[in-house]
């Protein structure tokens, strides 16, 4: 019994030991990627291409607000979405035909390239994506992809790696916007869905993002594991959609002091009671799975399906928000619109 | 030799954990034995030195040091950490002296502050993402229950005066470093700062804020 109780230990302790060290090692690829260690250095004359402003996209290709989607930390590549995320954004699609809806951005990488991408490692997430698809969610995926996007979360919210890491999230959303014809400098709404880290993610992007497209940006937090990030002030108006069975979000109203209603000086405070941060409690709901935010076979008294709700609701802030936007005519092209595609 | 190194790793591994548990014992036989440890007690500031640096490391790779220079300012760093370590043990050695109206060897007061470093052998676990910033606190008090065992062993007071003592030591440090520590670290960053190609090495925040004034302006 002592042996199987030592053997127990050593393997916890191991397991931290490998926590430790991947925790190290996540902020050296957004460090890198700064640094320029690929090969390239990140230049702001570069990134912004002065020279290069994009043509307005032809009017009949511009829709009236754009939707970028950005998931939860279960994923290995942006087209690779967990299947109830999958029936969530046709829930949206079919909801609101009218949008432009964006769902190739993966939040937890500064250069969008997906786990299973060019890396160094890539044999690896490969193998734990393969897994994934082939036996679901287990203690594999759950330790191996779930723990990297997990780590990559706290980097955002970090305040050290946090800038850095969100820069280089913002320019690839700005270059997913202009591949979807997002029109440049006409102040047309952006609205971010974050569901669970990626809540974190689009609420740090903000301050790039913000003046690089040069129109106002929502942040819809489905169950959003939010930190203090200051980012928060640039967004135009936060709703955070929660389900009061979701311990998890509740975790990261713990976890950042400058969450706590007595730091009332922080961003966060600050912006909530100026009105531009709402929370809406979607009822008896959990983070995900069976009786999560995207269950389809879960209903609710009335009858609609714990998806369908959060789609609803989703969708009814999206167009009472974009009203307030109506968009500005494009004349010429703007100054702000210098994003290569 | 290659015994010899490991033996000598072995007792540097057995001393810092020794203070790490905060046992006195360790204290004592580095103060007690004149000669005894001395590069013992110089490596463990120099690895603490060289954790510290790497925990905080981010500066220099948001600033876009090359990896000759990257490696050339963490040296440098080092250097300069150890020189803090000799100026908080003089100042130490002075307070004890003065309070306990005692004649310390300086030397044997060095080399117990010296080993009141070991808990910054963990520097390094700074730079993980959120948990590091709390790192950092959890270390600089370690450091104080250090310093505070090894006040109590050497100068054999109580709780309260081993408190006042350290406590002292920091305060005094605190304001020798604002009186007289501004120029001469200015003197010290200038070199590091010539090492690291940077003129004007600014901090990681500094730089993100050029960054996004940059995009935001037309």
């Amino acid at each position: 019994m002592l042996w199987l109780f030592s053997q127990i230990l050593a393997l916890i302790g191991l397991g931290l030991l490998l926590v430790t060290i991947a925790a190290l090692l996540a902020p050296f690829e957004s460090l890198g990627w700064w640094a320029g260690w690929s090969g390239k250095k990140v230049d702001p004359e570069e990134l912004l291409e002065v020279n290069k402003v994009v043509p307005p996209p032809p009017p009949e290709k511009i829709k009236p607000y754009y939707v970028v989607y950005l998931s939860g930390i279960g994923v290995a590549s942006a087209d690779g979405l967990a299947p109830e995320e999958v029936d969530f954004l046709d829930e949206v699609r079919r909801q609101m035909p009218e949008a432009e809806l964006i769902e190739d951005v993966f939040p937890y990488s500064v250069t969008n390239n997906p786990l299973t991408g060019q890396r160094t490692l890539r044999r690896l997430w490969r193998w734990a994506r393969k897994f994934q698809i082939q036996y679901g969610e287990t203690i594999i995926s759950m330790v191996l992809i779930n723990l990297r996007n997990f780590l990559q979360v706290f980097v955002s919210s970090d305040p050290r790696y946090g800038p850095l890491y969100s820069l280089g999230v913002a320019e690839e959303i700005g270059r997913a916007l202009v591949r979807h014809n997002y029109p440049l400098g006409t102040r047309t709404p952006v609205f971010i869905i974050g569901f669970s880290g990626g809540g974190q993610v689009g609420m740090g992007v903000a301050p790039y993002l913000n003046p690089l497209i040069g129109g106002p940006v929502h942040l819809i937090s489905i169950g959003g594991f939010l930190s203090d990030d200051p980012g928060v002030q640039q967004l135009h108006h936060l709703l955070h959609l929660y389900g009061h069975r979701d311990r998890l979000q509740a975790v990261s109203a713990i976890l950042w002091n400058g969450r706590w209603p007595i730091n009332f000086h922080s961003p966060w405070n600050r912006m909530r009671s100026s009105g531009r941060i709402t929370f809406r409690d979607l009822g008896p709901i959990d983070h995900r799975g069976s009786g999560g935010y995207f269950d389809q076979f879960s209903l609710l008294k009335n009858g609609m399906s714990f998806c369908e709700h959060t789609a609803r609701e989703t969708c009814a802030y999206i167009r009472q928000a974009a009203a307030e936007h109506p968009p500005v005519a494009l004349v010429q092209p703007c100054p702000t619109a210098q994003i290569s595609q | 030799m290659g015994a010899e190194l490991w033996d000598y790793f072995r007792e540097l591994l057995a001393i810092v954990q020794g203070v790490l548990q905060l046992n006195p014992e360790v204290f004592i036989r580095a103060f007690s034995y004149p000669g005894a440890m001395p590069e013992l007690t110089l490596a463990v500031v120099f690895i603490a030195g060289l954790s510290v640096m790497l925990g905080q490391c981010v500066v220099l790779i948001a600033n876009r040091v090359s990896r000759t220079r990257f490696w050339a300012s963490i040296l440098l760093g080092v250097i300069r950490y150890v020189l803090d370590v000799l100026i908080m043990s003089t100042l130490f050695w002075l307070i004890a002296n003065l309070i306990s109206r005692q004649h310390f060897l300086f030397l044997q007061t060095v080399r117990v502050i010296c080993l009141a470093y070991a808990p910054y052998w963990l520097g390094f676990l700074v730079l993980m993402p959120y948990l590091g910033l709390l790192v950092d606190r959890l270390l600089k008090l370690y450091f104080f229950l250090t310093l505070l065992v090894a006040a109590q062993a050497i100068l054999q007071v109580g709780f309260w005066s081993g408190v006042l003592i350290s406590s002292s030591a920091f305060g005094v440090l605190a304001l020798v470093d604002l009186l007289v520590g501004h120029p001469l670290t200015h003197l010290v960053d200038h070199a590091v700062f010539r090492v690291s190609g940077a003129h004007d090495q600014r901090s990681a925040q500094e730089i993100y804020a050029e960054f996004a004034s940059q995009i935001t302006e037309p």
